[in-house]
């Protein structure tokens, strides 16, 4: 060792880090991990908004719950595959439940998916059965399924599915999904607003009761502000680790689909509804439905690959490693 | 009755644990032979991972990954000026942690990364279904996914192994071997640790001020990962080294952001109901 | 056993080199490694004394004859004491009547300092016991050699075949008995020769091996390091408008070679009869074959021969080198 001391970076004037390699690798999943974080989201928002339509709301509101039912299942049916096809080694699927594991959030979303969609698919069964599409027995059978329960069950289970994914992201060291700890409701309130748009989209189709169709809009104005402000919570917390969603590689995708398609659109539409009925009102609000599906899926997908960018950001990740933060 | 089930199941008894065994790199004395990159290769079989000149000093490997559980850092470090003052060239060979409380392990949903019976973080290869969950849990960025449609052991998760198959054998590690200046040390993690306690204080009476240890159990580093089974004498900030000041443990923020989610979902169940309650509308 | 050597008769292992005959009645793989085995069982390379002190920690054995310095009487005077107190490393001790010190006497163990040499003894016996040098003709080191050195009897300074500057020192440039192959394939140019302005050297890596024939077939080693390269200071890089991992062209009187820029302060341009010289390092692992390839720095360096043992110069001749490719 030499007599002198070696030089600290500070002295030398140099930046933290080692050239620029990331501090934290990239995620190596795909597409499939936000397609699927999407649509079991929605399918738990419709499954509860169904449930709340079923429990609280009048006759009419009910017969609206029966296709929110079937949405949710119809929502749920490809989460399994996308996760599947997402491993490393798909053939080796069933190890996510060789063990039980709540530590583990992933292990957690794969038991919740893996209970969520049988009673999802049930009850969906159950309104088919009650609308005359299954056959006798098959009827007779669904007509037997314990309904209440299977609400209380899958409401539980859909919300769960609904909010651990934000949670799973976060509770990881990837700059943009860590940092703030918001996530997981960013999340459950894209769920909600999108669960709510999928009911409300059926309902406009199918010729709702215009009272039911006004209480899906208010709710829907309701999640969507909801969203809003926990993504903007979300947003000032993430601070530099979400430059790749706001600033950079993602922000237009962001911006106009996530922000502007999702939520502003749908906002003015419902409120351009209001109470008013008839043929045009339905056609509005379907659009709004639309774009408010849509946009959850860029909210997904975008903050799913802007975190991806963001594990490149050595210096976001020194800052959320530092006992200082910066 | 759990012993009926293992024998039923025919599920062997894990091994009993031993006394913890780890890495102590002294970087102060790596001259950046990569020779133990090149021994942990040759002994775990690992494919080269390209040929390409990275422009960065001697360093053309740049980090741990699927397929490089060992990788030999070249800090080379000026003023800007371009006066020669100050100059520096230091060398890290940095490795898995071996973390005491490992975010990879803990993230693992399937089970496969387990605590070997010598302290050890160990991904069995057997049951990884390749989730990807724990390449983005690690605050080091250590573990990966070898590519879907690679040669190698392709889509399941890789890292060092701390040569759990020759510690069977009471051998140390392959880099420890290889390490011509005993900047690679293997052994008792307690033992170690007092070893470099020792070094540290020798280190700095001869004037290397900034030298440092990382991964010590009473280190601000520990606070959320505990100590690190491989553990490093530093001789500068630990970001010098792309090494996090206090890496994360995912799991101390876990319960929280289940919290809020909770927040979330219920204010939207309180919602739905007001919404569709028999007086509104 | 066949290097360490051993007496024909019996088979038994000799204890140092001291013991070899040239009667024929002992056998020597490798003199300098006799006394390894020195006797039977014994293995001196796996030994780890740790009380051998300062000079060898715990090192196993060193040749010849486990000596940690060769030619160490010359550390005492004539009269064999130490010529330094704080240096002292062997010396006569005339109690014992023998050579004692820490490290192995290279030297006959009993012959006094005072020992005339013997006109005509053979071996070291022609040696007094003041001549340090054992393996030469007369025991003795010599700054003035009049016989042996083609280039001799005294030192000197010539600047290499090709060089940047005037020989400061002679008006004679360069070595006049050089072995120079003067072809038109193999021109040298002349000092400060506008079109080569620079000096190059060329040295090894650690990761590959000589000119790489052998270890460019290794993909750990190759990966390692990967491709050809020169390595510049940034003060010629900012000059020539390179920047790090830029092709560059390297050219000397003989040829030019395509490879990167490796920028590095490592490399400090010379001051030079007051001019700045730069200076560009070119390692010679690579070539047209293996899992790397590249360009051979060897395509640039003069064939020449330094007189003695036939090196040729390639740690010092001129270049230029621009940006882009051949
Ligand atoms: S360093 Fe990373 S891969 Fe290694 S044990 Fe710790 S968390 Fe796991
Ligand atoms: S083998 Fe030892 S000295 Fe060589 S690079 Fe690795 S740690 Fe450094």
């Amino acid at each position: 060792m030499s007599d002198h001391p070696s030089p600290r970076a500070a002295e030398l004037g140099v930046p933290a880090g080692y050239y620029d390699y990331p501090v934290v690798k990239r995620p190596v999943w795909t597409w499939e991990v936000p397609a699927y974080f999407w649509l079991g989201g929605l399918a738990g928002g419709a499954f509860l908004v169904s449930s709340a339509a079923e429990l609280f709301g009048t006759d009419e509101d009910r017969l609206v719950a029966r296709d929110g039912f079937v949405v949710a299942a119809a929502a749920a049916l490809p989460c399994a595959p996308l996760l599947i096809k997402d491993l490393g080694n798909p053939q080796r699927f069933h190890h996510m439940l060789r063990i039980f594991k709540p530590l583990s959030p992933m292990n957690l979303g794969a038991w919740t998916l893996a209970a969520f969609t049988p009673v999802t698919l049930a009850r969906a069964a159950a309104e088919a059965g009650r609308a005359g599409l299954l056959p006798g027995p098959l009827a007779a059978v669904a007509r037997l399924l314990p309904r209440p329960l299977m609400n209380a069950a899958g409401s539980v289970l859909g919300a769960v599915l609904a909010g651990y994914s934000g949670v799973l992201l976060g509770a990881t060291n990837i700059p943009l999904w860590a940092k703030s700890k918001l996530l997981g409701g960013v999340f459950m309130a894209s769920a909600a607003s999108s669960g709510v748009a999928a009911v409300m989209m059926a309902a406009a189709r199918r010729r709702a009761p215009e009272k039911t169709l006004h209480k899906l809009s208010r709710l829907g104005t309701l999640a969507t502000l909801g969203e809003l402000a926990v993504l903007g919570a979300f947003l000032k917390q993430s601070g530099r680790a979400a430059d790749p969603l706001v600033k950079n590689a993602f922000s237009v995708p962001f911006w106009a689909g996530a922000v502007g398609l999702g939520s502003l659109v749908p906002l003015v539409l419902e409120q351009v509804a209001g109470r008013r009925t008839g043929k045009f009102t339905r056609s509005l609000l379907t659009v709004s439905a639309v774009c408010s599906i849509a946009g959850s899926f860029c909210l997904r997908w975008t903050i799913f690959e802007a975190g991806k960018e963001s594990a490149g950001d050595q210096a976001a990740s020194f800052g959320l490693s530092r006992r200082t933060q910066a | 009755m759990i012993d009926a089930y293992r024998r039923f199941m025919n599920i062997e008894a894990p091994p009993a644990p031993q006394r913890p065994k780890g890495f102590f790199t002294d970087t102060s004395l790596c001259i950046g032979c990569k020779a133990c990159e090149v021994a942990c290769k040759q002994w775990n079989q690992l494919p080269a991972d390209g040929n390409e000149l990275s422009g960065n000093s001697y360093d053309n490997t740049g980090a741990l990954g699927a397929t490089t559980w060992r990788h030999v850092q070249f800090v080379e470090q000026a003023k800007a000026n371009n006066s020669r003052v100050g100059q520096r060239w230091l060398m890290m060979s940095d490795v898995c942690k071996h973390c005491a409380n490992a975010a990879c392990l803990e993230a693992c949903p399937t089970g496969a990364l387990v605590r070997t019976e010598f302290g050890s973080v160990y991904v069995q290869q057997d049951i990884c279904n390749g989730c990807g969950y724990c390449v983005p849990a690690c605050p080091f960025g250590v573990i990966d996914r070898a590519p879907k449609d690679g040669h190698f052991e392709a889509g399941r998760a890789h890292k060092c192994t701390l040569c759990y198959d020759r510690q069977k054998d009471g051998l140390e590690p392959a880099c420890a071997k290889a390490c011509p200046t005993d900047s690679i040390q293997f052994g008792d993690i307690e033992e170690l640790q007092a070893k470099a306690r020792r070094r540290l204080a020798d280190l700095r009476a001869r004037g290397e001020t900034s030298a440092r240890l990382y991964g010590m159990p009473e280190s601000t580093e520990a606070a959320e990962v505990g100590h690190l089974n491989a553990f490093f004498l530093l001789l500068d900030r630990p970001e010098v080294y792309n090494l996090p000041e206090v890496p994360r443990l995912p799991r101390k923020t876990m319960a929280q952001r289940y919290a809020i989610s909770a927040v979330v979902g219920l204010a939207f169940a309180a919602l739905s109901a007001v919404a569709f309650g028999r007086r509104s509308g | 056993m066949e290097m360490n050597g051993y007496t024909v008769r019996d088979g038994k292992q000799v204890a140092d080199f001291a013991a070899l005959k040239d009667d024929g009645s002992t056998a020597c793989g490798v003199w300098i490694y006799s006394g390894v085995f020195p006797g039977e069982g014994q293995n001196m390379a796996r030994r780890r004394n740790k009380g051998d002190g300062w000079i060898s920690p715990e090192w196993g054995f060193a040749w010849p004859g486990n000596r940690r310095m060769l030619y160490n009487r010359a550390s005492a005077d004539p009269q064999g004491r130490p010529w330094s107190e704080r240096k002292k490393y062997v010396w006569w001790d005339a109690a014992q009547h023998k050579w004692t010190g820490y490290d192995r006497p290279d030297f006959p163990d009993t012959k006094a300092p005072d020992t005339p040499g013997q006109e005509e003894g053979v071996g070291v016996d022609a040696h007094s016991g003041s001549d340090p040098f054992t393996l030469k003709a007369d025991g003795r080191a010599w700054l003035f050699a009049p016989s042996g050195l083609k280039d001799g009897p005294l030192p000197t300074h010539y600047e290499p075949l090709e060089s940047p500057v005037k020989n400061p020192v002679y008006r004679r440039q360069d070595s006049p008995i050089a072995k120079r192959f003067s072809r038109k394939d193999n021109p040298i140019s002349a000092p400060g020769d506008p079109r080569f302005p620079y000096l190059a050297t060329t040295y090894r890596v650690t990761e590959q091996y000589t000119s790489g024939s052998m270890s460019r077939w290794s993909s750990w080693l190759s990966e390692l390091m990967p491709e050809m390269f020169a390595e510049i200071s940034p003060e010629l890089a900012a000059e020539k408008g390179i920047k790090n991992r830029d092709w560059i062209v390297v050219s000397s009187a003989r040829g030019e070679i395509e490879c990167r820029a490796l920028v590095t302060r490592r490399l400090r341009p010379f001051q030079l009869n007051g001019a700045l010289i730069h200076e560009i390092g070119l390692p010679y692992h690579w070539g047209y074959k293996g899992l790397v390839k590249g360009a051979m720095a060897n395509d640039l360096v003069p064939l020449s021969e330094e007189p003695n043992v036939y090196i040729q110069e390639d740690k010092a001749f001129t270049c230029n080198i621009r940006k882009g490719r051949l």
